[in-house]
């Protein structure tokens, strides 16, 4: 019995259809893999910026004049446990001026006995 | 019959579904022709993504390269309110972890948008916290975070950046157009499982923001910051800084001022912490700025160094006032009136001098001009046109006072004294580059004018040593080099009218070494206390700074002689 021509041309018809859906399905399941690999590596090197920034904070001037301090002390840094507060925290605020500061340096009788006790240096003075 | 009527069924049959695909070709021709557009772009807005990608901000480096400012990675934590189920709840775990205000983030995550942003860039750890909680509704963004990895240190002049990534102060700033880039995109095509994938690549990669290398080292402001803030502390001042600068180019190697600030954290300081006094206040210099008519005199052949002033005694009557010296002295040498800074024996020399050339030579020497640094609001300071000067202020300009100098200005003229007489434009970036090393700008040395003669520079230069060796200058002696310099003790402007006579400004310029200079350091300390005097406040700063630079810079030629050795053999 001879097989219809139509029928062998929709069947290979068809195989190719088929192929063309696997390899369209195959394009995206690769397209999935190569976007978790590429936001791997990105994640990966972000990693690396951070352990490179801890790096750079612990080269810096200060925390190697710290750990250097430490070396030669033979002290170490307490943790946050094992500091007992016995007064509320205090924050000295630098900027704000001393009270104490501001009544000596306005008062004249605390002028006229610094300037008496200390020494004078020959400087710029205002015109009189 | 039965046949007829079966044949009628069909008919009818045929007639509905004939009808039916009658409505359907409409409906497609309705849609296809009048709602394709609309229906298209809805497609392709469910499909298709359109992401930004945010260009890197460039790096910061110190003269050595080492990174002062970095990108790195946060995340942003948003919530979508309407997928929220127990606002009151996860108000109530996230006020704890982001320490915020409760009723802050319940009125946030209970409004009605589809949007809205909790705090933006969290640090990994916080972010991972927030994650491993599985709180519908929250999501986190991606976003790059500007860090400064060494804290306070050289905050002034690297400024920071807001959360935007916009630079607000500093070098962030003023080179805000060469550190931003330019931001790119990319297309995804999202499937119903939300998940985004690549198919073409139609990306235009952002272009990242270009490095900047800076003429600061790392080393000497470190040194220089702490030398400073020895001082700061110990006599309780209202805000110092000091200048470090390289005599033969004008590169600024330290630019520090006190009270200071971190720029990882710039919302918890004051706006004065943040100032950067070098550049942007200016002063009234007081004695420091006799080096200056010093120079002016020599220069112009009025003086020598033997010549002979009398001094009055420590009172001397110019116009209606009465001019004094802390100490009085009789006849003094021109260089013995620098060394012990008399008042009275400037002003001599000035009123042969003329205010009209101390005027021409403060100018020369870069003062009431913009210097051209890069950095953000730069002062011009304070000079007076000839014309505005009373009969007084002969004895005034010649000592520091109706002038109004900055540090940096300060720096340049002391250059002048250290170099041979030549004013070179200070400058504190050397070189932008982009990611693959090509340079975008370099800068080098700027030598403006010649300001005195080199025989004039080396006979002041003399002058100052003898200040620090037998004058007012002594704490800034050394064992091992020998430093020349000035002290200033300006009193400051009263708002009432006339001179405070509690509040200071102690002042120390100089270079180091004295024979080959190589650094030029400023020292000034506002409203010191107890203490207030330029030599006793300011003159041990310079030492402590001048010692430790020198030793840390000789270190780093010893190394790399050994290194060049090595090499050769």
């Amino acid at each position: 019995m001879k097989t219809p021509k139509i029928i062998i041309i929709n069947l290979i018809c068809v195989v190719f259809a088929l192929f063309h859906v696997f390899l369209q399905t195959e394009i995206t399941k690769l397209g999935y893999q190569i976007k978790k690999n590429e936001d791997r590596f990105q994640e990966l090197i972000e990693d690396n910026h951070i352990l490179k920034y801890n790096v750079y904070t612990l080269e810096s001037p200060y925390s190697l004049n710290k750990y250097a301090l430490l070396d030669n002390s033979n002290l170490r840094i307490l943790r946050p446990a094992q500091v007992f507060g016995l007064y509320p925290e205090f924050k000295p605020n630098l900027l704000k001026e001393d009270k104490n500061k501001n009544f000596l340096s306005k008062n004249p009788v605390f002028i006229a006995l610094r300037r008496f006790f200390t020494g004078k240096q020959a400087e710029a003075k205002t015109i009189k | 019959m039965p046949l007829k009527k079966s044949l009628s069924r069909f008919y009818i049959i045929c007639f509905l579904f004939i009808t039916l695909l009658f409505v359907f070709i409409i409906r497609l021709t309705f849609i296809h022709v009048f709602h394709s557009q609309y229906l298209t772009k809805l497609a392709l807005k469910q499909h298709n993504i359109y992401f930004e990608l945010p260009a890197q901000r460039g790096i910061v480096y110190d003269r050595k390269l080492k990174p002062l400012v970095v990108n790195i990675r946060s995340y942003s934590l948003f919530a979508v309110p309407i997928e929220i189920e127990d606002k009151n709840k996860v108000a109530d775990i996230l006020s704890n972890l982001l320490e915020l205000d409760k009723e802050f983030i319940l009125k946030r995550i209970s409004s009605k948008k589809q949007f809205a942003w909790l705090k933006r860039k969290l640090s990994d750890r916080l972010a991972k916290e927030i994650r491993e909680l599985k709180i519908e509704g929250l999501f986190f963004m991606k976003e790059n975070r500007r860090s400064y990895p060494n804290g306070t240190l050289a905050s002034h002049v690297l400024g920071f950046a807001d959360i935007d990534n916009i630079g607000l102060e500093g070098i962030e700033f003023s080179c805000n157009k060469y550190l931003q880039g330019k931001p790119g995109y990319a297309f995804f095509v999202r499937d119903a499982h939300q998940s985004s994938l690549k198919l073409e690549n139609s990306d235009k990669l952002p272009l990242d923001g270009y490095d900047i290398i800076l003429t600061i080292d790392q080393a000497i402001q470190y040194i220089t910051e702490n030398a400073l803030d020895k001082a700061f502390r110990k006599y309780n001042a209202k805000s110092a800084c000091v200048v470090v600068m390289d005599p033969w180019s004008g590169e600024v190697l330290a630019l520090v001022n006190r009270p200071t600030f971190d720029p990882n954290n710039p919302q918890n300081f004051s706006f004065k912490a943040r100032r950067n006094r070098t550049v942007c206040d200016f002063f009234e210099p007081g004695s420091v700025f006799k080096v200056i008519t010093a120079s002016a005199a020599l220069e112009e052949k009025i003086f020598k160094e033997d010549d002979k002033i009398f001094c009055e005694e420590g009172a001397y009557k110019i116009a209606n006032h009465i001019l004094h010296d802390h100490r009085p002295h009789g006849w003094l040498t021109f260089s013995e009136v620098v060394q012990k800074s008399s008042n009275i024996g400037v002003t001599k020399i000035a009123q042969k001098l003329g205010l009209e050339r101390i005027q021409k030579y403060a100018k020369l020497f870069g003062f009431g001009s913009l210097s051209g640094i890069e950095l953000p609001g730069e002062t011009r300071g304070l000079l007076k046109p000839l014309n505005s000067y009373s009969k007084t202020s002969i004895g005034a300009v010649p000592i520091g006072q109706e002038v109004g100098v900055s540090a940096l200005q300060l720096a340049s003229a002391t250059s002048v004294i250290a170099n041979g007489g030549l004013y070179f434009s200070p400058y504190i970036i050397r070189r932008i580059k982009d990611k693959h090393n090509e340079t975008i700008k370099e800068f080098r040395p700027r030598c403006i004018r010649r300001v005195v003669s080199f025989e004039t520079s080396q006979r002041i230069k003399k002058i100052l040593l003898g200040v620090v060796e037998n004058g007012t200058g002594k704490l800034a002696q050394s064992k091992e080099y020998k430093f020349a310099g000035k002290t200033g003790t300006a009193q400051k402007v009263d708002p009432k009218g006339g001179y405070s006579h509690s509040k200071f400004f102690a002042t120390f310029i100089g270079f180091a070494p004295e024979e080959n200079p190589r650094l030029v350091i400023v020292v000034v300390v506002d409203e010191p206390y107890p203490s207030y005097y330029g030599g006793v406040v300011s003159a041990p700063v310079f030492k402590e700074i001048a010692e430790e630079s020198l030793k840390y810079i000789e270190a780093g030629e010893r190394v790399n002689n050994l290194t060049k050795l090595t090499k050769i053999r």
